[in-house]
């Protein structure tokens, strides 16, 4: 066959191909369910909102349509979980997943623009929302926005209204490629954001709904634009639940070590979904639990793969997923062959958690860190070990040092060079002299402080004094 | 609305509506912006094709040799850069595409899912622009997946010379928030709470002696190690590893639901793998499926109907060896793999794959030809003349039978080895119309052979057949070796038959017509009956013979000079000029 023959042949073949795989990753079923019923929504409250402009909420012209709303709701609430309804500029996003609001009539902007008036920029419906909690709403939106605080006195009225389900949040925009989100960010909110989304995660799974990646790769991006290794993130560590805060806390480990041995961003964003998931199988509908005759410890690692298994739709991070769950506890089962890159980085960030976490080991970070250097070679993988240490450093972030003075800090920065391996930045937590610090204040232990002792918590610190 | 929480983004400084109207076609201008729109164009229509056609369609290669086409002026023009706007694509503030069909539009795709400017730098490669339609294509034509979006696409196709600006997400954009606000208003969370065993990740592993800790610097050599253990190039043995082991977990539990839970991603690995034509891993799975189950369990995918075919479309058409892992795998595909085959092979294909199908079919054919003898009449020439040597392989006595079907096969080397087999095997009426009908070839040394078998093996019924087919070839085109040919194969049919034609020929009898032989000039097609005259009466008895041949070198001149003289010496008589 002539060369320029078989070029174009490569090439159509090329394409094929790329259609080819993309069909085998797609969740047609679930992709389209939700698009469809996530536009259906968005298109119903449009029109209940503009509706609202010719009637008051309490008549019977809505009664149709509210019902419709709320059939609508339920459908999605019962797959997904909570609904997130998010506008950016001219778009709408369900959970994360764009729908095309407004694109048949022209008019995609127009809801965005309704619930701008009030700053509203999305609407999270925790639960099924009965036909008075949707009138409420209406009613809400007719009015014209309250100045001062439109969107807290939106809430306001509809608590007053028995509406306990229904939740506002603020505007958001497009972030251009390139575009620093250090400028804007938010870390405690990005940081309670986070808790939310992972503790709806577990609740939808454990309920039986959908597992939907999306919003926790969403999370996972947010943190490696920060940056993993950045001091407000160590210093504004997860508080809530204790499982919900220990994903957040092996993700955030996780993407720590997978960023020091140079991973890829698209590999690091899948390294930190799976991290987020890798006790995910804990979570399993009892009803649905094959494994409950194993130890926990175990089982959970099946039923973690097994849940992950089950979404459709094939993609590399699903299998790293999958391999991470049946690996992240080996030890404890008869696995063959070299344990997963990810397997073998969630394992560490994993122990080491576990470790410190007071339910659990109660151990000081540096006394982590040092257990995890001891299963070096044996239970973890010498190289991500020594990548880990000298990442963490001496004095890990979290580590309660008092100092000399008697002053205690927070560390809450990572190795910033060989030779501040140990001698980390600190936040100063209780003064030499007992005292609360009148302001906040972070130390440089390269350059000031020394630190005497290692505390396991801050009960062992001096209390700080009151004065009177 | 108060000024405190006016949205810094302001209005849409874009159009949201389409423009009215019908969609333009030709972008305004001349030059390099309607090249621009040109370009862009070519390029929405080739990525929209695949809706339509199948990506092998000649549609398809006509409109990606478009795109290439016109892509090439931009390229040459480098750095390009369009600006995408929801309805419209400009360059240097021209509206070089407009597209208001949401369908169509290019420019609304690409702006919905959040590029906002293309540039092509002068690096730019045909690869990239080829990736760049791979990206486009699937976005036209697949559902969103929930993993990755356009963006997140073209991100990692990691081109050359283009370079794309897109949205990266969606963040908090408020001058005032109201979060102290609304620290006072609960919303209940409501919706499914989870509360994870007492004493979940534990036990701990035992902790050991601890060792202290010291910074040691890791090569880079290491660490890209690690790395390389994530590369593209794993993904598929990580995923066979994943199913095999989730798979193993719902043997040793031995859950029939468990079971048919993970077989959805048993299908989706083999299916990635299948579409990745990565046999070698299929293999291996397929082994391992076998191992958990038991022998005689197959992979689903070798189950089902299509899999025969989409095996073999996992075959490149490259030319190398047929990958070794098909066969274990075909061993696994049920029902008749031979009918297969050869309903494939119709298909025209190329390299590794056609030799992986012909050797199906001789494979199969080994124990019964029936349905290769049956198929073979029909056979495209492409193919015909290769599966005719499987049948030489597999049953060669009953290659006369498939024969007679191919006598219209262009090929010349097939012409031949047909008559050679029809000569040997065939007689009768059948063995005269076969080497008459290749006696008709449009190849030369086809004839030849055939008018010397119809010769050997015709008798005198032969004679008068290959005179009148002699006569039919000198009137059009006929050479001396295949004068020769017809000649010597009319004498050694039957002398007593072929000698009066052939004297005829020759011109041999006496008086007028012999005189003006000699004065005028012979046509080329009496010429080439004479060559042929004396080639056949060289293996003629009698004086006669001699005589003719003598005559004829008398006025002949040149090569049939030289023949008369060879045949002469070859039947013993004296040369030099008759008269």
């Amino acid at each position: 066959m002539p060369d320029d023959q078989r070029a174009w042949l490569d090439v159509q073949d090329r394409l094929a191909q790329a259609i080819e795989r993309a069909q085998v990753g797609e969740d047609r079923h679930l992709a389209q369910a939700v698009r469809e019923l996530g536009e259906q929504l968005a298109t119903q409250l449009h029109g209940l909102i503009r509706t609202s402009r010719l009637y008051a909420a309490d008549n019977q012209a809505f009664d149709k349509p509210v019902a419709e709303f709320r059939a609508c709701l339920e459908q999605l609430v019962n797959r997904l979980g909570p609904v997130h309804l998010v506008t950016v500029e001219d778009q709408v996003y369900v959970n994360d997943v764009r729908v095309r609001f407004g694109e048949k009539v022209g008019k995609p902007g127009e809801l965005g623009a309704e619930l701008r008036k009030h700053n509203v920029g999305s609407i999270t419906f925790h639960a099924v929302a009965s036909d008075e909690d949707i009138r409420a709403l209406i009613a809400g939106f007719a009015r014209p926005p309250a100045p001062g605080s439109p969107r807290v006195a939106l809430t306001r009225a509809l608590e007053k209204r028995g509406v306990k389900h229904i939740e506002f949040g603020g505007i958001y925009r497009y972030l251009m490629a390139g575009e620093s989100r250090q400028a804007r960010r938010d870390v405690h909110g990005l940081v309670e954001r986070a808790q939310r989304t992972v503790d709806q995660m577990w609740g939808n799974t454990s309920s039986g709904k959908v597992l939907n990646v999306l919003p926790l790769r969403r999370m996972v991006t947010e943190i490696l634009d920060i940056g993993p290794e950045d001091e407000s993130l160590w210093d504004n560590p997860p508080r809530g639940a204790d499982h919900v805060a220990h994903a957040q806390r092996v993700n955030h480990l996780a993407l720590l070590l997978g960023k020091a041995i140079g991973l890829d961003h698209s590999i690091l964003q899948d390294l930190g979904v799976a991290a987020l998931l890798h006790d995910v199988g804990y979570a399993a509908p009892p009803e649905d639990v094959r494994t409950s005759h194993l130890p926990h410890i175990v089982a959970h690692c099946v039923e973690g793969a097994r849940l992950l298994a089950c979404r459709r739709g094939f993609h590399e991070a699903k299998v790293r997923r999958v391999l991470a769950s049946l690996h992240h506890h080996r030890d404890n089962q008869d696995r063959r062959g070299k344990p997963p890159l990810f397997a073998r980085i969630i394992r560490i960030a994993e122990d080491y958690d576990n470790y410190v976490r007071p339910e659990a080991g109660g151990l000081s970070p540096p006394e982590a860190i040092m257990c995890i250097a001891a299963g070096a070679g044996t239970r973890y993988d010498p190289l991500l070990v020594q990548v880990f240490v000298n990442t963490l450093g001496r004095f890990p972030p979290g580590t309660l040092l008092q100092l000399t003075d008697g002053s205690v800090v927070r560390v809450i920065s990572v190795v910033r060079a060989p030779s501040l391996f140990a001698t980390p930045r600190a936040r100063l937590m209780v003064l030499f002299d007992g005292a609360a610090p009148n302001e906040p204040r972070v130390l440089d232990l390269a350059t000031e402080g020394r630190p005497a002792k290692i505390l396991r918590s801050m009960d062992a610190a001096p209390k700080p004094r009151r004065y009177h | 609305m108060p000024d405190d929480y006016r949205r810094s983004v302001g209005p849409p400084r874009w159009r949201t509506s389409p423009p009215a109207g019908r969609a333009s076609t030709a972008p305004p201008g001349a030059g390099l912006p309607a090249e621009v729109g040109y370009a862009i164009q070519s390029l929405s229509r080739a990525s929209r094709s695949f809706s339509l056609y199948d990506p092998h369609n000649d549609a398809v290669k006509q409109l990606i040799a478009d795109y290439k086409d016109r892509m090439a002026a931009v390229v040459r023009n480098a750095p390009v850069e369009v600006e995408v706007l929801p309805f419209e694509m400009t360059y240097g503030g021209e509206v070089v595409y407009q597209e208001a069909d949401r369908e169509r539009s290019l420019a609304f795709r690409l702006f919905r899912d959040g590029v906002r400017k293309i540039r092509f730098d002068a690096g730019t490669t045909w690869d990239d622009l080829v990736t760049l339609l791979e990206v486009l294509s699937v976005r036209c034509n697949t559902v969103r997946q929930q993993e990755e979006d356009l963006v997140t696409l073209l991100r990692k196709a990691r081109f050359a010379g283009i370079v794309v600006e897109s949205v990266e997400g969606y963040v908090p954009d408020e001058d005032r928030p109201e979060q102290a606000g609304l620290a006072a208003v609960t919303v209940e969370t409501g919706g499914d709470t989870y509360e994870p065993p007492q004493d979940w990740d534990q036990p701990l592993p035992p902790v050991s002696a601890p060792c202290s800790v010291s910074y040691q610097p890791v090569s880079d050599a290491a660490l890209a190690g690690l790395r390389e253990e994530e590369s593209p190039d794993g993904l598929a043995q990580s995923a066979v590893r994943a199913v095999a082991e989730i798979l193993q977990a719902a043997y040793g539990l031995r859950d029939v639901k468990f079971r048919d839970d993970v077989m959805s991603f048993l299908d989706e690995v083999q299916e990635y793998l299948l579409v990745e034509r990565n046999l070698d891993a299929l293999s291996k799975l397929a082994v391992t499926y076998e191992k958990i189950y038991g022998p005689g369990h197959a992979l689903p995918a070798l189950q089902e109907e299509r899999a025969f075919e989409r095996l073999l479309r996992s075959v490149p058409e490259r030319e190398e060896p047929v990958p070794d892992a098909l066969w274990a795998l075909l061993a696994g595909v049920p029902g008749d793999h031979v009918s297969r085959a050869l309903a494939m092979l119709e298909l025209g294909p190329r390299g590794a794959r056609r030799a992986a199908l012909l050797d199906i079919v001789a494979r199969g054919s080994a124990a019964d030809a029936s349905m290769l003898l049956e198929r073979l009449p029909r056979a495209r020439p492409e193919f015909a003349h290769d599966l005719f040597e499987i049948l030489a392989r597999v049953a060669p006595d009953r290659r006369i039978d498939a024969a007679f079907d191919l006598l219209a096969h262009p090929d010349e080397g097939f012409q031949l080895e047909l008559v050679e087999v029809i000569a040997r095997g065939a007689r009768g009426i059948r063995l005269a119309r076969a080497l008459q009908t290749l006696m008709a070839s449009a190849h030369e040394s086809v004839r030849i052979k055939a008018v010397e078998s119809f010769g050997a093996l015709g008798g005198a019924r032969a004679v008068p057949v290959i005179a009148e087919h002699a006569r039919r070839l000198a009137a059009r085109e006929l050479s001396s070796a295949e004068a020769e040919a017809i000649g010597t194969a009319m004498a050694l049919a039957s002398v007593d038959e072929a000698k009066p034609i052939l004297l005829e020929w020759a011109n041999a009898g006496g008086g007028i017509r012999s005189l003006i032989a000699r004065i005028a000039k012979e046509s080329r097609a009496d010429r080439m009956l004479t060559y042929a005259a004396v080639a056949g009466l060289e293996h003629c008895p009698g004086q006669e013979c001699d005589a003719a041949i003598g005559a004829v070198m008398s006025r002949a001149t040149g090569d049939l000079r030289w023949r008369c003289q060879q045949a002469l010496d070859r039947r013993g008589g004296r040369s030099g000029d008759a008269g």
